[in-house]
């Protein structure tokens, strides 16, 4: 009897090593935990964190509908760091111990930088895209991926664009506006990379806080120097504010901004200033034929008032859930961290519906979906056209 | 049965505690403190390590402007210099972590003569002032001299080992804090049973007198800025650690804010005020996160897009009631009800 229990008492001790062992994180015979990490309550980027949630709600849906991951239901967790780094860990931290499976966005700018410690070291697959932050994947980090084309890219695309067919016989003097900090120095670098490229007269850069509301005293610097191309390096309602004070002084300029400058708030306050103006991208536009299935999806699965609130950053967050969703779906019932990661730098193409080409990452490129599109908006209608092809700069 | 407080001696009235009960309950907090890794997941510890380095920050920030009666809104900047010493001297310099650390200590304790010595004749608001002055010209070098500090692109931090610890582990994290914060506030209240101690209060509580009284305010001064520098500085290579990337982000005017909410409401000129209003504004926005949680689903939809504000809004409002209503704040509170249970029921 005495022999039996102990065998009784080996055997369960052998199971449970070994569902501990099997066992991933997150993972259960029914469902697959995604965590997400978006500024929620940053008074600039809260609206761009609940068009992401709306990006990932969408691939979500559309994927349990199908069935889930291998018949697990996806479920997503989402979680405000306020666009604070400290945050961010702290957020992560915390979805880790809720039992995450892997990450579909880790905040944005410094935010990446500060989870990749844990994120290596927990080898958590993430798929950065909210912000590109190029350290992210150079070098490469197993488990770390990213898409999208670096602001230096998306900048310098459409400074190529406005210098060749805009200028009509006009000299090219460039000007950059930027803010100051790690996203406004990737700004910086397009202007410094298109000078060098295109030999442009320039003047000289002028840096701001984040937050600064009037952008008098910059324009006028940059009239006085007569600049006819301005990059207007604000995330969200700077650019709109730096056109303003160039419409009063009737400047005739091209501006270039990042791909916030697509946002429906930002075209709309751009409207009085009347100036068209261009962005970058490496998403289809909202509109296109290429994001037709995502707004239609996005028809199906969200209310109304969250359909109204999309915009380029849900595609691109639907994008980057749908290639980690296939990643797991191709790693069968076996579900583990290392398997997902194997299997996105396996080379194999990712399908993102159209709204990006085909994705595929290698061993040594964790990065994809780099070339970018120049669109053109008119701020008096609000219509906007992509005006080049996907090209790679 | 204990009733009241009647000293005899004066190695007794400068003891830490004279009495035993406060010991116990002290050993129990601290047996608590140690076995609270083995019961919370890595959210709880994170938290728990941000209370640790918070009360070590809080409790410079107190024996400058709670003991010694100098307002300083640098705070940010000491810490943004002590962090940042830390990380470039590991990152960039190969420096051992263990040399690094203290030096980010002595580098703000150094800074803090540039600010001191010009704010001798300073006082109240103007001090305020030129503290936050500084804070403002730390963050903006930290910004612009990017072949020193990065720039804005902030340092990462790979080598954490300390004595044969790494600090990137969680629990070895706050073990680490805990015993940092347990000899800063030995180290803190000791010197406020020293002569020096006594002269910061003297000068706190009306440095005319004091100097009356044979109070050199310049030496005292500078000491109060250089020690409370000092330990604020620590707590920003703590931060090094604790982040393993830093960023002048952090370093936010709010976060000086935030350090003055500490002291106030934990109770000014206290170094237990200082750990409990360290831990009381640390876990103030979680409390209202989960308490946002359990309102109807519309409600809190509303309110969850507005944490951030609604977080500020409480921490002005907890300032205001304190300030209107417990002056002596959080260990105030805990001073009026010890008092009232030991003389119950004389007590009123």
């Amino acid at each position: 009897m005495k022999m039996l229990f102990r065998k009784a008492l080996l055997a369960a001790g052998v199971s449970l090593f070994a569902t501990g062992a099997m066992a991933e994180q997150g993972v259960t015979d029914t469902e697959v935990v995604f965590g997400n990490i978006v500024p929620l309550t940053h008074p600039v980027t809260a609206s761009l964190a609940y068009q992401v949630i709306y990006g990932n709600t969408v691939a979500a849906a559309e994927w349990n509908e199908k069935g889930g991951i291998n018949g697990r239901k996806i479920v997503i967790k989402d979680e405000d760091d306020a666009y604070v780094p400290a945050n961010t860990v702290q957020a992560l931290q915390k979805l880790i111990d809720e039992g995450v499976f892997a990450m579909l966005t880790t905040g944005a700018g410094a935010g990446v930088a500060a989870t990749l410690p844990i994120l290596e070291e927990q080898a958590i697959p993430t798929m950065v895209n909210f912000s590109p932050y190029e350290p992210a994947v150079n070098p490469v980090k197993p488990s770390i991926f990213m898409i999208g084309a670096s602001y230096e890219d998306l900048l310098f695309g459409e400074i190529k664009y406005i210098v060749e067919n805009k200028m009509d016989g006009k000299t090219p003097k460039i000007g950059v506006i930027r803010q100051d900090d790690d996203f406004g120095k990737q700004v910086e670098t397009a202007f410094t990379r298109a000078i060098k490229d295109f030999g442009l007269d320039y003047a000289d850069p002028l840096t701001f806080k984040r937050g600064q509301k009037d952008f008098g005293a910059e324009i006028l610097k940059m009239r006085a120097a007569g600049v006819n191309i301005l990059i207007a390096g604000g995330v969200t309602s700077e650019i709109p504010a730096m056109a303003k004070e160039a419409a009063k002084f009737k400047m005739d300029l091209q501006i270039a901004t990042v791909p916030t400058g697509q946002l429906t708030p930002i075209v709309k306050l751009m409207q009085p200033t009347g100036f068209t103006y261009f962005s970058g991208d490496y998403v289809s536009p909202l509109g296109s034929k290429g994001a037709e299935h995502f707004e239609a999806m996005a028809n199906k699965y969200l209310k109304e008032d969250e359909v109204k609130g999309l915009s380029r950053y849900s595609l691109t967050a639907y994008a980057a859930s749908l290639i980690m969703f296939q990643a797991a779906e191709a790693c069968g019932k076996d579900l583990t961290r290392a398997c997902i990661s194997e299997k996105l730098a396996s080379g194999e193409k990712f399908e993102t519906n159209g709204v990006t080409q085909p994705i595929s990452f290698s061993a040594d490129k964790h990065i994809a979906a780099t070339a970018t599109l120049v669109v053109e908006i008119d701020s008096k209608t609000g219509a906007s056209k992509a005006v080049t092809e996907l090209m790679d700069f | 049965m204990r009733t009241g407080n009647h000293i005899e001696s004066y190695p007794r009235h400068i003891s830490l505690s004279d009495n035993p009960v406060v010991w116990f309950w002290l050993v129990a907090l601290m047996a608590a403190m140690i076995v609270l890794p083995a019961f919370s997941g890595l959210f709880v510890l994170g938290l728990a390590i941000r209370i640790l380095i918070a009360a070590v920050g809080a409790i410079g920030l107190n024996l400058l402007t709670g003991s010694t009666g100098q307002i300083s809104l640098g705070q940010s900047g000491f810490l943004a210099a002590g962090c940042y010493t830390t990380g470039l001297l590991i990152a960039d310099y190969n420096w051992p972590p263990e040399l690094a650390l203290p030096m980010s200590g002595i580098v703000a304790a150094a800074l803090s003569f540039l600010v001191g010595i010009p704010s001798l004749r300073l006082k109240g608001l103007y001090l305020a002032i030129t503290t936050l002055a500084f804070s403002f010209i730390i963050t903006q070098f930290l910004l612009f001299a990017e072949p020193i500090t990065h720039g804005p692109y902030g340092v990462r931090i790979e080598d954490t080992v300390l004595f044969g610890f790494d600090l990137a582990d969680p629990t070895t994290m706050y073990y680490f804090c805990l015993g940092i914060l347990v000899l800063v506030t030995l180290g803190v209240l000791n010197i406020m049973r020293t002569r020096v101690g006594r002269a910061f209060n003297a000068i706190r509580d009306q440095d005319i007198a004091a100097r009356a009284m044979g109070i050199n305010l310049t030496t005292y001064k500078l000491t109060a800025f250089a020690a409370s520098s000092f330990i604020v500085g620590l707590a920003g290579g703590l931060m090094a650690f604790q982040f393993r990337f830093i960023n002048v982000d952090i370093f936010s005017v709010t976060l000086a804010i935030e350090a003055l909410a500490m002291i106030i409401v934990g109770g000014l000129g206290s170094v237990a005020g200082a750990i409990i209003g360290a831990a009381f504004i640390i876990l103030l926005p979680e409390f209202v996160g989960d308490a946002i949680g359990l309102l109807p689903a519309g409600i809190s939809d509303v309110l969850a897009r507005g944490a951030l504000e609604i977080k500020g809004l409480l921490i002005g409002l907890v300032i205001i009631l304190t300030l209107r209503l417990e002056p002596d704040g959080l260990i105030g509170v805990w001073r009026n009800l010890k008092r009232y249970w030991s003389r119950w029921p004389l007590s009123v």
